[in-house]
């Protein structure tokens, strides 16, 4: 399984985690799971709720340490969180005190890019994502699916080389989703971007990914990767086209199965409550 | 088609819109009005003897009396002093404390019922020991108020830091931000809200302590006059005493919680 | 060792303890204030037996059951009342916030001028101090009731007070215990400082009794005896809540 490609940006190797809950037998979220990004390319992870995508997520991030196995950026095993990553979280993530405007210049004042500049850029990125007119708001005026891509502006102001996405549209309506899945790809190709993306959503998987790594129920691996071969840009016939409803169509196949066992492993946790 | 905007159904009058926003602050105004002018009345009208009883224009007759003669703006004077200090110290020692009690997730669980039960307990009867320890002197009732107003900081500055979202602490992590960092750009302000009413907390209860240890002993300033003019059988004046450290109390209250939500206020 | 919350409380009490015997022993900081444990004890025994004492123990313990009885009931209705008709709450919030946040002792003037040196004097500031606490918990639980659950029992056409019985007090169970709770902190408070300045009878008058005579010791067992009492309170409210069938 690890036979490494040269141009693997990012690889995840043999991860493994478990979970200890007190007067609980142990969670074993991800078992040994394995994944290569290669650069400038995009990847979806797809799986069932709770089948350990988050936790991933954060193994890759350096936010929690693995049990086994290693992440491998560019080369180098990493050590905490890396400075080629940029993470855009599931759960809400912007600072309620801060303006639409300073939360994205977040970054760039810790590194110590001057006002004048900072402010400048922020604009850039609150307009790439679609937010100019709302620098001066806070938080609290947005909608959900705003406030999230004022965390996704935060993070691309660094212009990390890799960025890490935890079902970061999931609070959005289905046009805007579409709309922003647009957005995300041409900023990927101006900044030349690596984007591993974590979803449940198979269209938005299909629409956007080189490549849909699709994780089973627990513990976590990935069960299959499919290459996702549609012309880019993928506007409204390329999804309305046969082959991306094949696509969909045989995730979700694949997908049935592990959500299904999912479903029923809940069912028979309440069961056992009661 | 032109239609005055007075009196028309669909678009209310200046007057309806004015009571529409500030309706209760006006019922509650004119409540206020309607329960002083039946004070007034009964005095006026001889139901209650003026002795007993002073009537609101005998109460502010002798506010002016105090406040010319200068002893009230002293007695005042005195214990904001007083209050200060024992603000101050509170939020030192509030503040490092409550730190210590997150930094450290043990002993905070350990101390955090303990100090609901101080807390909950009728600490003001414990007046005397300070007289003992210090004397009947000012450090008695500084002593006594910042006690009183530090425990309310301590388990709010806990409760504040420790109610930070893992996720907000994440996204710098996510950032490389050191854990100072994370502390001073992150975890403060997310807490700040929480923390300042604990602040606010503190500080009324410091000011009740120290108003009732001055009046108890016959130290200091507000507390102390109302007992002097209660011993002189002042009683307009005391009722006026009275009256202004229910005012100062409601100011404080009031200011405190302008702040409070200036600081939640995009939350 | 210090490796669960519970090692680490009795061990802190413990080191208190600790502390305060040697010192007391050795007679290093304030051996006036900090007494032996084993003289507050003797104190304790010797108190327990003055017939004096339980007369000043009936007079607080008689003021402040009256005045709390008091506060309970009208404190009770007031909050019902305001929470029910939601406007006159809002209206009259800032006026009881202003009343409740202040030092209840310094109305102790305005109360003497009309009911003079005696108990009802004391229960009177038993009810100002409890009063607060009970009301505003009142008023509050009324606010955290839904709306829906008003509005459906009112489709029902049910009668006001079973909509108080039925809605209202159950919901009102927790925050009434709490605001009873304080209640009665407040309650004690009141009437002990009462007694302790201006009484002729009660433990505070006993305690400042004890402090004009220098005698600590038995100052200290006063004030122990008023915090047994505080938790006591504590301990049977919360066993009455407990009882009480929801
Ligand atoms: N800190 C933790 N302590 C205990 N169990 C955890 C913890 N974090 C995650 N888990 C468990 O690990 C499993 C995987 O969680 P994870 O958050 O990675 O799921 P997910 O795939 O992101 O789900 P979703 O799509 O709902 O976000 C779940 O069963 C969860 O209960
Ligand atoms: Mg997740």
């Amino acid at each position: 399984m690890t036979q490494k490609k040269a141009n693997a940006v990012l690889s995840v190797e043999q991860v493994s985690k478990s979970f200890y809950v007190e007067d609980e037998p142990p969670i074993l979220a991800l078992s040994e799971t394995d994944l290569e990004v290669q650069k400038g390319e995009f990847v979806a992870v797809i799986g069932p709720s709770g089948c350990g995508k988050s936790t991933l997520f954060n193994i890759i991030g350096g936010l929690i340490p693995s049990d086994t196995g290693q992440i491998v950026v560019e080369g180098k095993k990493t050590n905490g969180p890396d400075k080629q990553i940029g993470m855009v979280f599931q759960e809400e993530s912007t600072f309620a005190w801060r303006t639409v405007e300073e939360n994205i210049a977040f970054p760039l004042e810790l590194a110590g890019v001057p006002k004048q500049d900072r402010i400048k850029q922020a604009a850039h990125f609150a307009d790439l994502v679609g937010l100019s007119g709302f620098e001066k708001r806070y938080p609290a005026e947005l909608s959900c699916g705003m406030r999230q891509r004022v965390a996704l502006a935060r993070t691309l102001a660094l212009e990390p080389q890799i960025l890490l996405m935890d079902e970061p549209f999931a609070a959005l309506d289905e046009q805007t989703r579409m709309l922003l899945g647009e957005k995300i790809t041409e900023i990927r190709e101006a900044l030349d971007q690596t984007v591993l993306l974590i979803t449940h959503n198979i269209t938005e998987a299909v629409q956007l990914s080189d490549r849909v790594a699709i994780m089973s129920f627990r513990p976590g691996v990935i069960k299959r990767i499919l290459d996702i071969d549609l012309p880019r840009p993928r506007g409204p016939e390329t999804i309305s086209s046969d082959k991306f409803g094949h696509y969909v169509g045989e995730i979700w196949a694949d997908l049935r199965e592990e959500a299904a066992r999912g479903l029923r492993e809940s069912e028979r946790a309440l069961a056992d409550e009661h | 088609m032109s239609i005055k905007s007075t009196g028309s159904p669909g678009t209310p009058s200046r007057f309806l819109k004015y009571w529409h926003r500030h309706n209760s602050t006006l019922l509650g105004l004119g409540i206020f009005a309607f329960l002083l002018a039946i004070w007034e009345a009964s005095i006026s009208l001889g139901w209650v003897s003026k002795f007993v009883l002073t009537p609101p224009s005998g109460i502010i007759q002798a506010l002016i009396k105090l406040s010319k003669n200068g002893e009230l703006m002293d007695a005042l004077a005195t214990t904001l002093t007083i209050l200060g200090a024992a603000l101050g110290l509170a939020l030192v020692i509030g503040i490092s404390i409550g730190f210590l009690l997150y930094k450290n997730e043990l002993w905070g669980k350990a101390f955090e019922p303990l100090l609901g039960a101080i807390f909950a307990s009728p600490l003001p009867l414990m007046f005397p020991i300070f007289l003992v320890l210090f004397g009947r002197t000012f450090y008695a009732i500084i002593c006594l108020a910042t006690i009183y107003g530090s425990i309310p900081i301590i388990m709010n500055t806990r409760e504040a830091l420790l109610s930070v979202r893992r996720t907000l602490i994440w996204v710098g992590r996510s950032f490389r931000l050191t854990e100072v960092q994370i502390f001073w750009k992150i975890i403060v302000p997310a807490a700040a809200p929480l923390m300042f009413s604990g602040i606010r907390m503190g500080l009324i209860y410091a000011l009740l302590g120290v108003v009732a240890f001055e009046f108890l002993t016959d130290l200091g300033g507000l507390g102390r006059l109302l007992s002097e003019l209660n011993y002189k059988f002042k009683i307009p004046e005391s009722f006026a005493l009275t009256a202004s450290t229910v005012m100062l109390s409601g100011f404080v209250l009031f200011l405190t919680g302008w702040i409070e939500r200036r600081i939640s206020n995009n939350r | 060792m210090l490796t669960t919350p519970i090692r680490i409380r009795a061990f802190s009490l413990f080191a208190i303890w600790l502390i305060w015997e040697v010192n007391a022993q050795i007679a290093w900081l304030v051996p006036e204030v900090f007494t032996p444990t084993s003289q507050i004890f003797a104190g304790l025994a010797e108190i327990s037996v003055s017939p004096v004492f339980y007369e000043h123990l009936f007079f607080t313990i008689f003021a402040t059951g009256f005045g709390f009885l008091i506060a309970v009931i009208s404190g009770t209705i007031i909050g019902i009342a305001l929470g029910a008709f939601r406007i006159f709450g809002r209206a009259m919030n800032p006026y009881i916030a202003a009343f409740a946040s202040s030092p209840k002792i310094i109305f102790l003037p305005v109360v003497m001028s009309f009911a003079g040196w005696g108990t009802e004097t004391k229960v009177t500031m038993a009810v100002i101090g409890a009063i607060f606490p009970i009301l505003l918990s009142a008023y509050a639980g009324m606010l955290t009731i839904n709306p829906v659950h008003i509005r459906v029992a009112r489709s029902f056409n049910i009668k006001w007070y079973d909509l108080v019985r039925k809605v209202y007090l159950p919901s009102l169970r927790h925050p009434l215990l709490v605001g009873f709770r304080l209640g009665f902190g407040a309650a004690l408070v009141s009437v002990v400082l009462t007694e302790a300045k201006f009484g002729e009878s009660g433990l505070g008058f006993l305690a400042m009794q004890y402090y004009g005579l220098y005698a600590i010791g038995k100052m200290f067992s006063v004030l122990v005896i008023l915090f047994a009492l505080a938790m006591i309170a504590n301990f049977l409210l919360d066993r009455f809540a407990t009882r009480v069938p929801h």
